[in-house]
């Protein structure tokens, strides 16, 4: 027997998944979290059943983009498989609609009634058994939460009986409830639905039914607002809340790069001791020669700077990315920047994908599938893998900038003149002029296990791919140093003089990005540069190809064709930065 | 839509609602997945909603639905047909 989990978006399905099968998923306060279908084992009893946690879907009639997949899978259930239907208990109307067509299938099913803890804390009493009863399936309180009505949900599994719903709802509540009802499914005989059309009635119905549904089975309700709704409907409701929200962000970018500088000092100073003891272990190893001399700078090198640069980029973006998620801030934020996505043919959703890319562009990648159409996700993945720059990137750029004192605003200037440009080029290409619609979910208050797991869940390749690859390749790039192999390019140098402003070896730096947007700057802090180099340099490799996960990543969701453009579009966009920078820089103070 | 209009009844598009007032839905633009996303929410011809507020430079139009808050981009509010009673 296989289960699934089927909900609408946002109403918590990735959340019992982790809670029923103690699998780690990632879960947010924005519809299109989950955009595939993942698959773990739950335990009941002694038995193992299969569980499926699908995408979001509002109705089966309508499934496009992820919410295709949850359609799929439905489809392919058969008569033994059980369909169990999350339902945000604080949002019931549109909740039991999808629940109401649900039903039509035929389909053992249960429904959770899901996110209870948060319906009580607004006072808000529904009474179970009733909806049961209406259903005709079982109907369980349950938290994701707090793991209320695991306990029942696994005693009805086990039982296993009265999962196959009895009547059809629809017929049932036509008969019953007309009174009720202020509109009867039935096209011609219903005043409000006169205007639809046909393959829209059945939508009108359910979410008719639904209403009448949930007016009978809520109990006791407080629409006053209160806490966090009260800032919610600030920020939704009044147009100072766009300027809230706009300053809001400001400070969030402000204390990030105020963090990250003052966070390398801590840790450089903290690490001068392991380095001196590296050097020292390594002297009594190695004798002192060529080897001696890449491995000890190559090592210390390759331990400090991931510490000192990365790691504090990568923790507190993540962390904001994190909160700003769990609060529900991110689709408001989409909003917000509907009209900027506007100039570029995106939907404001687009904002997802992007903020997520200053954490890691290869998440980011995956999340463009929540966009509209694929003109619409190569135009976004074009500008995350070219402009954005990763959590990596930053530490690492900012770093640079510091060393050699290069030009700050012209660095960000072309960033930005880049970004507008490329998403204006791109809009004229691909861009369509499509509809957008956002939802705002509730505000919610971030739980600290949540961030702590995605904070985990988004450093962890620290660990495993940052410190190692900086590490091994910081030692490479020491043997290229040491070995003079770059003096030999020296004949090169008129032509990267002459179109860069640079010594060929800062040009090898910038190749370098292919394989890690933040490995180029390793080479570039070996360098003697002066400030106008270095500036034409740090922009060149800001706006460059994608790093190679991100390669693999676009491969997997948009096909090589793409990547292919992209790195192409990638190298000519730093090229032509880079020799126009080295033509207008000296006219601008250099 | 050959429907007679009673006096207190004036269509307009979303667009031209002014914030706080409800409003019946009565065309939806033809074709293209927006109008089965509105369809997903419950937002169909006959149903009722509430305009929240219209954010300035051609911003999306915030709208509600059963306690529901959904913003829908200007392009496509304009299309979006409703009754004002």
């Amino acid at each position: 027997m296989k289960i699934v989990l089927v909900g609408q978006h946002n109403s918590g399905k990735s959340m019992v998944f982790s809670r029923l099968t103690g699998i780690d998923t990632i879960v947010s306060n924005y519809s299109g979290t989950s955009v595939e279908i993942t698959q773990g084992m739950m335990k009941v009893n002694g038995l193992s059943f299969e569980l499926l946690d699908t995408p979001g879907i509002y109705s089966l009639a309508w499934a496009d983009g992820p919410s295709d997949l949850t359609r799929r899978a439905i489809m392919d259930l058969r008569d033994d498989d059980l369909i169990i239907n999350v339902v945000d208990a604080g949002n019931l109307v549109r909740n039991l609609a999808l629940t109401l067509e649900l039903l039509e299938l035929n389909l053992p099913m249960i429904v959770l009634l899901n996110q209870v803890d948060v319906a009580q804390s607004h006072h808000l009493v529904i009474d179970h058994q009733k909806l049961s009863e209406y259903l005709g399936v079982p109907v369980i309180p349950f938290s994701a939460q707090t793991g209320e009505g695991v306990a029942d949900l696994h005693a009805v599994i086990s039982k296993g009986s009265r999962l196959q719903p009895g009547s059809s709802p629809r017929r049932f509540l036509i008969t019953s409830d007309m009174a009720a009802c202020p509109c009867s499914p039935n096209c011609s005989g219903c005043p409000m639905g006169e205007t639809a059309s046909c393959s829209e009635q059945p939508v009108l119905d359910y979410y008719q039914q639904a209403r009448c549904l949930a007016k009978q089975v809520i109990l006791r309700s407080d629409n006053r607002p209160r806490g966090l709704q009260v800032l919610q409907d600030f920020l939704d409701k009044t147009r100072m809340g766009s300027l809230a929200l706009l300053l809001l962000g400001l400070l969030g970018f402000y204390l990030l790069l105020s963090f990250i500088g003052w966070s390398e000092e801590v840790i450089v100073s903290l690490f001068a001791p392991i380095q001196d003891l590296i050097a020292r272990i390594i002297s009594t190893i190695v004798p002192s020669g060529f080897w001696h001399t890449v491995l000890s700078k190559g090592i210390s090198e390759g331990i400090v700077v991931p510490f000192s640069l990365v790691m504090p980029a990568m923790l507190m973006v993540s962390f904001l990315i994190s909160i700003i998620e769990d609060i529900g801030l991110l689709p408001r934020y989409a909003v917000l920047l509907d009209r900027v996505g506007n100039l570029f043919g995106v939907s404001g959703q687009a904002v997802i994908p992007l903020s997520l890319g200053f954490g890691c562009r290869t998440p980011a990648v995956v999340a463009t599938r929540i966009l509209g159409s694929e003109g619409q996700r190569f135009i976004v993945i074009a500008l995350l893998s070219i402009v954005i720059p990763c959590a990596g990137t930053i530490g690492m750029l900012s770093s640079t900038i510091v060393a050699f004192d290069a030009y700050v605003p012209v660095i960000i200037l072309s960033m930005l003149a880049v970004f507008l440009l490329l998403g204006w080029v791109l809009k004229k290409l691909y861009g369509e002029n499509e509809d957008r619609i956002y939802e705002l979910p509730p505000l919610r208050m971030p739980q600290a296990a949540n961030v702590a797991k995605k904070i985990r869940l988004r450093f962890q390749g620290f660990f495993t791919e940052v410190l190692p690859l900086l590490l091994v390749l910081s030692v490479a790039v020491r043997i290229i140093i040491e070995s003079g192999v770059l003096n030999r390019l020296h004949n090169l140098g008129s032509l990267t003089y002459t179109l860069f402003g640079l010594p060929p070896e800062a040009v090898i730096g910038v190749l370098l990005t292919i394989i890690q947007r933040y490995l180029a700057p390793l080479v570039i802090l070996n360098l003697s540069l002066d400030p106008r180099q270095a500036t034409i340099a740090i922009t060149m490799i800001a706006l460059s190809v994608p790093c190679l996960p991100v390669v693999v990543m676009t491969i997997r969701e948009m096909g090589v064709k793409a990547v292919v453009k992209i790195v192409g579009v990638g190298f000519a966009v730093s090229l032509s930065i880079g020799f126009i920078l080295n033509l207008v820089l000296p006219a601008i103070g250099g | 839509m050959q429907e007679k209009l009673t006096t207190a009844e004036k269509r307009v598009p979303l667009t031209r609602v002014p914030a706080g007032k409800k409003v019946k839905v009565t065309e939806l633009p033809m074709g293209g997945g927006s109008r089965g996303r509105l369809a997903g929410m419950g937002i169909v011809p006959g149903v009722e909603i509430k305009l929240i507020l219209a954010h300035p430079l051609k911003g999306p139009i915030v709208v509600e639905l059963d306690g529901n808050t959904v913003a829908i981009g200007h392009n496509l509010a304009r299309r979006i047909m409703v009754d004002e009673q």
